[in-house]
């Protein structure tokens, strides 16, 4: 969504171009890319991990024998890292990070790791120049639009995030998109010669649908803290992922409002439980808007460990049994998180 | 969640709350670094000043008062790191004039500043009330009804002021444009 000073900008700068209001996701990505560098000042083996990833995507590239022992080495940024807060290692197995890549005299792309499930897919992937002059377009192009260098196939909205080191003339980037049909996607680098598409598939994780169909108060969140409303909640597909919502409302901008349950007896709210990324949308019908709407979590979630998701003070257990009265407000807060 | 809870949340290293704060205040800590750089500034530059000032919140996310607010901290500090980058700006080498496809990074990145120099000095001009319902609409993102009611408005009158407003920033940045 376009900020108001964009917006009163197109309208009277005859120039027209970006405003200077940053984008918050512009400022979370910096912010996370600081607090990372200061993390790995603290930490300096991760660092060194990076490298040896590098290095890792490289060599295979070039198709060297001595591969095997680098690879072994799970990479400390990938999809989940990118995505996720907290220890990613025991989701290690929710990933595919087996390269693939495409090249052509100036530029190699690798899709480095893949995640997804029924709504999302996520995944990171490499674009490295090999020389300098085309380092130079690629810096010059991302400087006007680090979307537009990119074509995707089989991809619906996406949010792109990146980081680039200039010493290897690398940028690595995240991607989240929502999913279409089928398994597999498609990405150009729009610097590479005609018809150079990287194609990959991805495996989804397994999901947990959770029919609910009940009536209950929506909530603008924290981009509309003030707007509230009636929704009706039809049903919820959870996988340790994503969470996503399929419910009727009049107003679009409302989400409804859920607790997860978790097995120790706490509680975590809307505002812990919506991470960075979602997507989704609605039709109208007769005069309500039918929505699907997809949250990513902060952190991978360890659904073994979730009792049931409480909408409107009634539980829904995740074994599908009957619903029960819950009231939240005298259970412990916790953040769902690292 | 109301702003004393969400500090609270802060206090606690919440990296939710800090993500949270980002996405609320980005509008208000740009306005505040504008308004301290009078509006010599493009996108880039904003926004890695707000990127320093979250990263200043975050590390000092346990001092911020819940019974203050975290707005008069977050303008205090987007303030001086705003006179901090100013005070490290250096004027641009000349660009010669047989350099081969010369980069447009520096050049562009001057002209955005320029331009949105003169959207601010455009809105500066317009005066009371109207200077501070643009910057507080348009700039900080600030609800019109909050900004109407404490300007002594109604809303259809604020929504009036807006319009004529546009008119005439766009008058005044055509006007700077066909000299």
């Amino acid at each position: 969504m376009k900020s108001r000073l964009q917006t009163l900008w197109d309208q009277v700068s005859p120039e027209g171009g970006p405003c200077p209001q940053p984008n918050p996701w512009g400022v979370r990505r910096r912010v996370d890319a600081a607090l990372d560098k200061k993390r790995r000042a603290a930490h300096p083996w991760r660092a060194l991990k990076l490298t040896a990833l590098c290095a890792a995507a490289l060599v295979l590239l070039t198709g060297a024998a001595a591969v095997t022992e680098l690879v072994l080495a799970p990479p400390t940024y990938n999809v989940l890292s990118a995505f996720f807060q907290g220890d990613a290692a025991p989701w290690e197995s929710l990933m595919n990070f087996q390269p693939v890549s495409v090249s052509d005299d100036n530029y190699t792309l690798t899709v480095t790791s893949t995640v997804a499930d029924k709504s999302t897919l996520f995944y990171t992937f490499t674009i490295e120049a090999h020389s300098d002059e085309a380092w130079e377009a690629l810096e010059l192009q991302k400087r006007e639009s680090f979307y537009d260098l990119f074509s995707f196939r089989s991809h619906g909205s996406i949010s792109i995030g990146g980081e680039i080191d200039p010493e290897l003339r690398t940028i690595y980037v995240s991607i989240c998109t929502s999913r279409g049909w089928g398994s597999s996607a498609g990405i150009r680098l729009n610097l590479m010669e005609k018809g150079k598409w990287l194609s990959f598939s991805y495996r989804p994780v397994s999901d947990l649908k959770l029919d609910i169909n009940a009536e209950g108060q929506g909530t603008g969140g924290w981009a509309w803290p003030e707007l509230t409303g009636p929704v009706t909640l039809e049903r919820l597909t959870l996988s340790p992922l994503t969470l996503e919502a399929e419910y009727t409302t009049e107003e679009t901008n409302l989400f409804p409002v859920l607790y997860f349950l978790w097995e120790d007896g706490a509680v975590s709210d809307l505002e812990a439980l919506r991470g960075r990324s979602g997507h989704g949308g609605g039709h109208g019908v007769n005069g309500v808007t039918k929505m699907t709407m997809s949250h990513s979590f902060p952190a991978v979630q360890d659904l073994s460990k979730l009792e049931a998701v409480v909408f409107e003070g009634m539980a829904y257990p995740l074994d599908k049994g009957e619903p029960y009265p819950v009231d939240v407000d005298a259970l412990p807060l916790r953040e769902v998180g690292p | 969640m109301d702003e004393r809870a969400f500090i609270k949340k802060l206090n606690r290293g919440s990296r939710s709350a800090l993500d949270q704060a980002i996405e609320r205040y980005t509008p208000y800590v740009s306005a505040v670094i504008l308004r301290a750089l009078a509006g010599r500034a493009c996108r880039e530059d904003v926004e890695e000043l707000c990127a320093d000032v979250f990263v200043a919140l975050w590390t000092h996310a346990g001092e911020i008062d819940p019974d203050q607010g975290v707005r008069p901290w977050l303008a205090a500090v987007a303030r001086n790191r705003a006179i901090d980058w100013l005070r490290r700006q250096r004027p641009a080498a000349p660009i010669p004039e047989d350099a081969p496809d010369p980069a447009p990074g520096p050049e562009e990145l001057a002209q955005r500043r320029e331009r949105s120099a003169r959207l601010w000095a455009a809105v500066d001009a317009l005066g009371e009330p109207d200077r501070t319902l643009f910057v507080r609409y348009y700039y900080e993102e600030d609800k019109l009804k909050t900004i109407a009611a404490e300007l002594g408005l109604s809303q259809t009158a604020a929504k009036q002021r807006l319009f004529r407003g546009r008119k005439a920033l766009r008058a005044a940045l055509k006007g700077v444009e066909t000299p």
